[in-house]
């Protein structure tokens, strides 16, 4: 180096400063001095252990909330997403299971499973549920793609999601199980099935959840004894008002929106009068089809990384349909639901809609289907569900859990 | 609390250079004392007392042995320190190996004893050693207030992976130092999250492949991105650590000089951890008599002690061992046949040195292996052609998603940057540019090093563990 003092080095150091301050300022990170000294306080040790029971957060936890509250936070997260769109980072987010297509679709895969949980799980609620003359139906919901091989051509990566679910239902359909599997739809009506999807969430659209809820129905028609109207689920019934680029999904909150865009939104209302009762927390209250859908949450203006997901402005809530005469239906279903139980509601007295993984293993299933008289169970996963109790730490790992 | 993390960047470094320098004189050195253990007890709060009644002591032994008239009492102040410090690494770092071994060799069950490793206790255990020893052969200038020596042990910067800075080098403070230090910890920060931290994604999905999932192609990139990983991630920490001393105007010493340029595998371990080298040169292999014993087979005895300690002091576990003992085998063939310097030929040296960084990089998938059997397979993955076509589109898939970084990765293994600014030295007004140049882009560096590390990709520090 040489000996001539050179001016870069020092005005870097002086920007470099200014960044410090400017975030320790911006960001209030001195308020964290508290929590973290008396995070720091209960994690010695001491010897008033008394002074333990007390709850602190952790050092992690302060940390995380630090960073999730830095000032410019999503600019940065934009920042990461244009770098790894400019250079084309396909997998970038591959330990966050997250793969990019050129469109900027996200996929996701799933690891091999035997199936064995699931089949045994649901075998035996079948054989509780017809011993008291109720009958079941599984309707198998599709991912993104419904052939293993489209991942695995785009990504080099081995998935197991298709041939885990071709399995699961081959197993149970040899145990008698009734089940519909949407894949098949998709394939005989020639529908392509990222079509289905939003391309920044693995949730499925709301004109797709109106198009599996009249198979659904369909399959209740066939399996379960119920006579619902199928003219009800028709497209020309529903009044779609649409959004272009306006939402952001829950991977692309993590990819950023730089990189795979913003996702358009169709919200669907039928067209039709309709009068129901919905069971709230604590409060039934009566209302149209409209009271499922929280029209708030459609603006534009607010911020896509702090917005609710679009995809639950549609709420998955338990109702009773007063213009229905029939059918008391339980649906153990997953977040795919909110835009399945509404739709599906239209030609059935009462809906309602469990998800195991809200309740532990202490809730008792059985006893709950029968305490309130379902005359039928569907059971509407997404196929990713299966192969979740193999990770005791996975959010879906008691989503087959039926046995109580 | 890792460098990289955002409370470091944002509250800590701040907050502990703000209340530094808005500290008068000498209590400043109380002052970096008390951050410097607060910054432990982040880390570590489980051991904060062990660790300061560890400092204690050994700075009431090194005092001691300073004011002690004899030999024989520095001596035995000297052996006790040694003894007490290398104690406390072996109980908590070898305990559950010596137990495993026991129980392989006797064929019973041994119950572990899963003890926590208290943060950069192999470090602090070194520096400890050669404070001690330094003070015992009146190299050390020991300064007035015992505090000092306490910092010097528990320096933030340096606690948790070195470098493993002598007494001597923070004997004298030079505030100059300050622009420097930011210069050089924000190319560290800009190697770890930007280079060791993406990489880290190729090797951790490689590694844990199972061998049927594998392919030579996917085994060789996943290979070479871990050796590129290791030395962005140590090296980023070193510059972290260095440059935040300087910002403190604490002078530290290298640790890294362009590792992978290096002509033999000798030679690669004067320009790789260096301050650990020079440490097992100082304390290990010259107290044995290092290379001016009469006897030829007792040099090689004290080179067999020296790489066999410095594997296990890399971890409690035989694979690295093996690495240690791999290197001895290595050191000790070029010194035996003199290779590396009877090749002549520019293209003899030019394939020597491949053979080297081959070397180094089989040794590397050893260090990277859960176990030797793992480690083995994996080597033999790579030299063994298994075809494996998925595997194969998959190491091509992740060549095409990650050629960037290692491409940059690559060329930052050379000093093209070092080079190009001595080539400018003589014309003032090109090489204000270029610094300028260089400073926008370590910036935009850093600003997306911050950003990735927002966006959640931060992963520790892989040399924290030691």
């Amino acid at each position: 180096m040489p000996k001539e003092k050179s001016i870069v080095k020092p005005l870097l150091a002086a920007v470099f400063l200014l960044i410090l301050a400017v975030f320790f300022v911006k960001t209030e990170a001195y308020k964290q001095f508290g929590p973290l000294f008396e995070t720091l306080k209960r994690a010695v040790p001491q010897s008033n252990s008394a002074a333990k029971t007390d709850p602190a957060p952790t050092l992690g936890e302060i940390e995380e909330n630090f960073t999730s509250n830095l000032w410019k936070r999503t600019d940065m997260i934009d920042l990461t997403g244009a770098m790894a769109k400019a250079i084309h980072m396909q997998g970038y987010y591959s330990d966050q299971d997250i793969f990019i297509m050129d469109d900027g679709t996200i996929l996701d895969s799933s690891a091999k499973t035997t199936t064995d949980y699931e089949v045994e799980q649901t075998v035996a609620l079948r054989d509780f549920l017809a011993e008291r003359e109720i009958p079941l139906l599984y309707v198998n919901e599709p991912t993104k793609y419904i052939d293993d091989a489209f991942f695995t051509n785009a990504f080099a990566r081995e998935t197991w999601s298709n041939r885990n679910m071709d399995k699961f239902l081959s197993r149970i359909r040899q145990a008698g199980v009734n089940a519909i599997d949407l894949r098949d739809n998709i394939r005989e009506e020639n529908l392509n099935v990222l079509d289905l999807f939003y391309r920044t969430d693995h949730h499925w659209t709301v004109p797709a959840g109106l198009w599996a809820s009249r198979i659904m129905a369909e399959g209740l028609n066939r399996y379960c004894g119920y006579n619902i109207d199928l003219s009800l689920f028709d497209p020309e019934n529903f009044e779609a008002k649409e959004w272009k680029s306006c939402w952001l999904g829950e991977q692309g909150r993590k990819a950023g929106k730089t990189y795979v865009g913003l996702d358009d939104y169709t919200e669907l209302k039928p067209k039709f009068e309709t009068d129901y009762t919905f069971k709230g927390i604590g409060r039934f209250y009566d209302g149209p089809f409209d009271l499922f859908i929280d029209e708030w949450v459609f603006d534009p203006d607010i911020d896509v990384y702090e917005n609710n997901s679009w995809h639950h402005a549609y709420k998955q809530i338990n109702c009773i349909n007063k213009n229905a005469e029939k059918g008391k239906l339980l649906i153990l279903g997953d977040s795919y639901e909110a835009v399945t139980l509404c739709f599906l509601s239209l030609g059935i007295r009462e809906v309602d809609s469990l998800i195991r993984r809200d309740h532990d293993e202490s809730f008792d299933l059985r006893s709950y289907i029968v305490e309130n008289g379902y005359d039928a169970v569907l059971i509407a996963y997404a196929q990713f569900m299966v192969g979740g109790h193999d990770d005791p730490t996975s959010s879906s790992y008691r989503m087959f859990t039926f046995q109580n | 609390m890792s460098m990289t993390s955002m409370l470091f960047l944002f509250l800590f470094l701040p907050a502990a250079l703000a209340v530094y320098y808005l500290t008068p004189g000498r209590a400043r050195e109380a002052v970096l004392l008390a951050v410097s253990l607060i910054f432990y007890a982040f880390g570590c709060p489980e051991y904060i007392f062990l660790f300061i009644a560890a400092i204690a002591v050994t700075v009431v032994l090194g005092r001691l042995m300073n004011r002690a008239k004899t030999k024989t009492a520095k001596r035995t102040f000297l052996i006790l320190g040694i003894l007490l410090n290398a104690g406390l690494l072996i109980y908590y770092k070898y305990t559950d190996f010596a137990l495993t071994t026991w129980g392989t060799v006797t064929q019973t069950e041994i119950p572990l004893q899963n003890l926590a490793l208290p943060l950069g206790i192999s470090f602090f255990t070194f520096k400890a050693i050669s404070y001690l020893t330094d003070v015992y052969k009146g190299t050390a200038k020991l300064d007035k207030n015992p505090l000092h020596d306490a910092l010097y042990l528990s320096f933030f910067p340096q606690v948790q992976s070195g470098p493993l800075s002598r007494y001597n080098d923070l004997s004298t403070r030079d505030a100059k130092l300050f622009d420097e230090g930011v210069f050089r910890f924000l190319a560290g920060f800009c190697k770890k999250v930007l280079i060791a931290d993406i990489l880290s994604k190729v090797t951790a999905e490689i590694f844990v492949a199972p061998p049927e999932s594998s392919s030579m192609l996917y085994a060789w990139l996943g290979a070479v991105c871990f050796s590129l990983q290791l030395f962005f991630d140590f090296a980023g920490y070193s510059d972290m650590a260095i440059g935040i001393s300087n910002m403190f105007g604490w002078r530290c010493p290298e640790n890294f000089d362009y590792p992978y340029m290096t002509e033999s595998v000798s030679k690669f371990w004067r320009r790789w951890h260096i301050s650990l080298g020079a440490w097992f040169r100082d304390y290990v292999y010259i107290p044995l008599g290092g290379s001016r014993t009469k006897s030829k087979s007792r040099v090689y005895f004290n080179l067999l002690v020296v790489w066999l300690l410095t594997g296990i002091w890399h971890g409690a576990a035989w694979t690295f061992a093996v690495w240690g003992l791999g290197y001895f085998a290595a050191i000790a063939f070029e010194r035996l046949t003199n290779l590396p310097g009877r090749i002549r030929s520019k293209w003899g040296r030019a394939v020597y040195r491949i053979l080297t960084l081959l070397f180094i990089n089989f040794q590397w998938v050893l260090f990277n292996a859960k176990d030797l059997t793992s480690g083995l397979r994996y080597i033999k993955q790579m030299l063994i052609p298994s075809p494996n076509a998925l595997a194969d589109a998959r190491a091509l898939f992740l060549l095409k998603d990650y050629w960037f970084f290692i491409l940059v990765a690559v060329i930052l293994c050379f000093p093209l940057i070092p080079r190009l600014h001595q080539k400018l030295k003589s014309r003032k007004t090109a090489r204000t540019v270029f610094e300028a140049a260089l400073a926008l882009v370590l910036l935009a560096g850093f600003a997306w090093s911050v950003s990735l590390v927002v966006a959640g990709l931060n992963n520790p520090f892989a040399y924290a563990n030691f």
